[in-house]
């Protein structure tokens, strides 16, 4: 029997046009999802695991499937059982890889772009800590917040243009994930995987290709998902090592994407002001840090205990958003100490503290900054 | 033998008329096609992320057209009651499957030369060098790799349903890597009778993997082609299952009653 | 005088009711199970590795947790995928269907039928894979169990969805093309829809991009496995009607549309 549709195709037609509205206000309220998920710790772990090493390139989440390409893309396709520990590395500043040639804070001050970096006249880099207020004793927020982002072989692969490639000078002597062959009970089977696949000896050093070739996976990754938020992050930092000025350009476009996908994403102006200010144009880079600064502190619960990393009433803030606002807030008022003077950054900075109250590292700060101006203006270096 | 290439022939024809090999490329294209549209940040020589992208879809594609074209060859002959006709021409079982074994492998040469015809297109458009040695030995495995899975799912077509047969190979076809690697991780874990097992699982099951270059091929500026020794290992390796797989499939063919 | 008619004679069940059943009975006498089984096989060596390797850490139970329950809902949504495109083809090719619809049976009913049984075949398939998923693996960390039943839900709503796409799309192509694109869809529709909105940011026609985006089906919306397995509380009212209504009304409009193609369909 054939009936005749009639109103419930006129209803669905209608439905079916107006469907974009029900799509829209979906996505205008996004889920609070990504605190364990796109926790770099967690990510670290999970990765690390037996487990992740058996799936292989099999991922429900595009942010670990990110992971797995960054090592992979930056060791030429190699498998190595993952071995970094980006935790370390942000809380100590102890970044050392094995085999790697010194740490990765060690840079050239001429082109250092960083305010809480102090340099000797002689060109001795003490990297004077904000946090502590001891010189050498812990990275600054921005190196922290940057730690948080690269590994020392993002960091050092990040100036090779595609198709480049740079081969270690010693082995880092770090396990693949198909043994080797005294370790493979496979016998052939192992032998034509270690043929078919790319691998090499770990007792042999190893060649790094450039990790700009990642860059279409971060801008997938912000296509696939809008609300990953560390993905705009390590994109535009990517595009800022690269140290062109058509590519600062492209990371801002790209943050102020994230931006607009993510109002409320502190962590983007943050990246963006320091790109800004790179590019020397110091009051765009302001606007962005205070903006940072405003929404981080909005958002700052105010029994957040940095010693534990984690607030038990609070399932939103990491220790990662802690290091991203001290950077956000430093930032700010040491922009303004180098624009306008001592006296408005000081006010500036304990506005920032007069709204969210105990903040240590800006604490340590104003205690600084209190301290007398000739001792804080050497801290920083001006743009 | 002129009966075989008969029914290979018919194989590819049809395959080729229903279009759904087109289809499969048409689709195929579009995601690769929307994919590479992307501007990604003006930076000129982004060649891993099109080779990686573009070989993973298309040999996928492939794969997935293979099992599905293979597995249902057998069993739509029965139900079509069409085999009838077929095998009272002076065509023998052997023949028959080793004809339908041939067209399933013309039609994934036709789809995935299509692909690779694309794949350099589009290479050559973005100024992307090739490493031809290197890129004829992975469509080599790759064919390869198609004819153990064809092989396969003939035999599986042959033991249960259409559905199932597709559906195992395809698990077994996107698990073969995970089997591989997570063999390697838990040997030393296990009981001396479970490393027996493992080995023999290691042994007895193909490993698909092993005829997959897509990765020194997408990040081929460092590794060189394959020693002509490991291109003739994989060589017999996989003719060798593909053998044993059409072995049984014949076997069951021939007791299957008409 | 009776109202009741005789009360001897039981009411016929409704055709609907009729072919879900029908659909179901075949599907379990011969072929989805044997998928199922395929999936569940895979659950099982997944658990014995697990046991094998030990879990070292409450990140890593936590993305096993993740990982077990995406393969559920991605396996439930492919047995619904298949049971859902081939229901109207595979009649049309035995012929069955023109003894079925000389009765007095409408062709919604009908597709009505198709429709319920394809979503109750995913349902039951989720329902297992979902305990074989979820259940053996350890929970180191604190998971919210409104969200977990909020994620249920929607999931069903989602098998619901699925089901009627099947459907419509297997009246409009052949077997397999309904099969490849559904499939694209389903997995691939929030980066297809996320893709056109990222490109349109900022061009002319942007807000009519974003426009058409929408009509991509994306069955994120419907996934909530991050927000449970990041430890959160359970969606607001509004925030869980809005997926609700997403879902549950795109299914009828799929299911409308169906009907409509069907009907002027000639067999």
């Amino acid at each position: 029997m054939r009936t005749k549709p009639g109103i419930p195709l006129l209803t669905g037609i209608v439905l079916l046009a107006l469907s974009p509205l029900l799509a829209e206000a979906i996505i205008r309220r996004p889920l609070a999802a990504g605190i364990r998920s796109d926790d770099p710790t967690a990510s670290e772990q999970r990765n690390r695991s037996a487990f992740a090493i058996i799936l292989g390139n099999f991922r429900s989440d595009f942010s670990d499937l990110i992971f797995i390409k960054t090592e992979r893309y930056l060791h030429s396709g190699v498998g190595f059982v993952p071995h970094l520990d980006t935790e370390a590395m942000s809380n100590t500043g102890e970044v050392k890889q094995k085999g790697a040639p010194g740490s990765q804070y060690e840079h050239d001050p001429a082109t250092c772009t960083d305010p809480t970096h102090h340099h000797d006249k002689d060109g001795h880099d003490d990297h004077e800590s904000t946090t502590s207020g001891k010189a050498g004793a812990a990275p600054s927020p921005s190196q922290v917040m940057e730690a948080n982002l690269a590994t020392p072989e993002m960091r050092e692969t990040a100036e090779l243009k595609p198709g480049e490639k740079r081969v270690e000078e010693e082995a880092e002597g770090v396990a693949t994930i198909v043994p080797t062959r005294n370790k493979d009970f496979r016998g052939f089977v192992g032998d034509l995987e270690r043929a078919v696949k790319p691998w090499h000896d770990p007792s042999t050093p190893h060649t790094h290709t450039a990790g700009t070739e990642l860059l279409p996976w971060y801008r997938l990754a912000t296509m696939s998902n809008p609300n990953n938020i560390r993905a705009y992050m390590i994109g535009a930092w990517w595009l800022k090592a690269m140290h062109k000025e058509k590519q600062r350009e492209e990371a801002v476009k790209f943050l102020d994407e994230g931006i607009q996908n993510n109002p409320k994403a502190f962590q983007l102006h943050v990246m963006k002001g320091v790109i800004l200010r790179e590019q020397g144009k110091t009051t765009a880079s302001l606007e962005a840090f205070l903006v940072a600064a405003d929404l981080g502190l909005a958002q700052r619960p105010v029994n957040y205990e940095e010693t534990t990393g984690t607030v038990a009433s609070s399932q939103t803030w990491t220790h990662y958003m802690e290091d991203d606002l001290t950077a956000a807030l430093n930032f700010s008022v040491l922009t303004v100490r180098n624009a306008e003077g001592l006296g408005p950054a000081l006010r500036l900075a304990k506005q920032f503290q007069a709204r969210r109250g105990d903040i240590p590292p800006l604490n340590a700060l104003i205690t600084r900054l209190q301290s007398g101006g000739g001792a804080a203006a050497a801290l920083f270096l001006k743009p | 033998m002129r009966g075989a290439w008969l029914i290979a022939r018919s194989v590819l024809v049809e395959a080729v008329r229903r279009r759904e090999v087109y289809a499969v490329v048409l689709v195929s294209l579009v995601l690769i096609g929307a994919v590479m549209t992307v501007d990604f940040f003006n930076i000129e020589g982004l060649s891993k992320f099109y080779r990686e992208v573009a070989l993973k879809i298309m040999s996928v594609a492939t794969a997935f057209t293979v099992i599905v074209l293979a597995a249902r060859q057998l069993p739509r002959e029965f139900e079509s009651r069409t085999i009838y006709p077929l095998l009272a021409k002076p065509v023998s079982r052997t023949s028959f499957l080793a004809g339908k074994l041939l067209g399933v492998m013309l039609a994934a040469a036709f789809c995935f030369l299509l692909f690779m015809g694309i794949f350099l297109v589009g290479s050559a458009y973005l100024h992307l060098k090739t490493q031809w040695a290197l890129f004829g030995q992975y469509v080599y495995l790759q064919m390869l790799q198609m004819l153990v899975l064809a092989t396969l799912a003939f035999w599986l077509s042959m033991v249960m349903n259409l559905d199932a047969a597709i559906t195992l190979s395809c698990v077994f076809y996107v698990t073969s890597s995970v089997i591989l690697s997570a063999s390697t991780y838990i040997y030393d874990l296990v009981p001396q009778y479970a490393k027996a097992l493992l080995l023999g699982a290691i042994y007895l099951l193909p490993q698909l993997d092993l005829f997959d270059l897509s990765e020194k091929a997408v990040h081929a500026e460092v590794w060189p082609p394959l020693p002509a020794s490991v291109m003739g290992a994989l060589t017999l390796y996989g003719i060798a299952f593909a053998s044993v797989y059409f072995l049984i499939s014949l076997r069951l063919f021939a007791r299957k009653p008409l | 005088m009776s109202f009741s008619g005789n009360p001897q004679v039981a009411p016929a069940p409704s055709p609907v009711l009729l072919i879900t059943r029908a659909v179901l009975l075949e599907t379990m006498r011969r072929r989805d199970f044997y998928a199922l089984f395929i999936f569940m096989a895979l659950f099982l060596l997944g658990a014995l590795i697990t046991l094998v390797v030990g879990i070292p850490n409450a990140a890593t139970a936590t993305f096993l947790v993740n990982l077990g329950l995406s393969m559920a809902f991605l396996f439930a949504k492919i047995l619904t995928l298949l049971v859902a495109t081939r229901q109207i083809p595979d009649e049309c090719e035995a012929r069955t269907i023109h003894p079925l619809l000389a009765k007095p049976v409408r062709r919604w009913q009908y597709l009505l039928g198709k429709w319920f049984a394809a979503t109750l075949s995913g349902t039951i398939a989720l329902s297992i894979l979902f305990l074989m998923g979820w259940a053996p693996i350890p929970h180191l960390e604190t998971f919210n169990a409104v969200t977990l039943l909020q994620t249920l839900l929607l999931q069903i709503v989602s098998l619901g969805f699925v089901a009627s796409l099947g459907l419509l799309f297997s009246l409009l192509m052949p077997k397999i093309m309904s099969v490849v694109l559904l499939a694209i869809v389903i997995f691939e529709g929030d980066s297809i829809a996320g893709f056109i909105r990222a490109r349109s940011l900022g061009s002319t026609f942007g807000s009519v991009c974003r426009w058409v985006a929408g009509y991509v089906p994306d069955f994120n919306h419907l996934d909530l496995t991050r927000l449970y397995t990041d430890g959160l509380p359970p969606l607001g009212p509004t925030d869980l009607l809005l997926r609700l209504g997403y879902g549950v009304g795109l299914t009828f409009v799929y299911l409308v549309i169906a009907n409509a193609v069907f009907s002027r369909r000639s067999l």
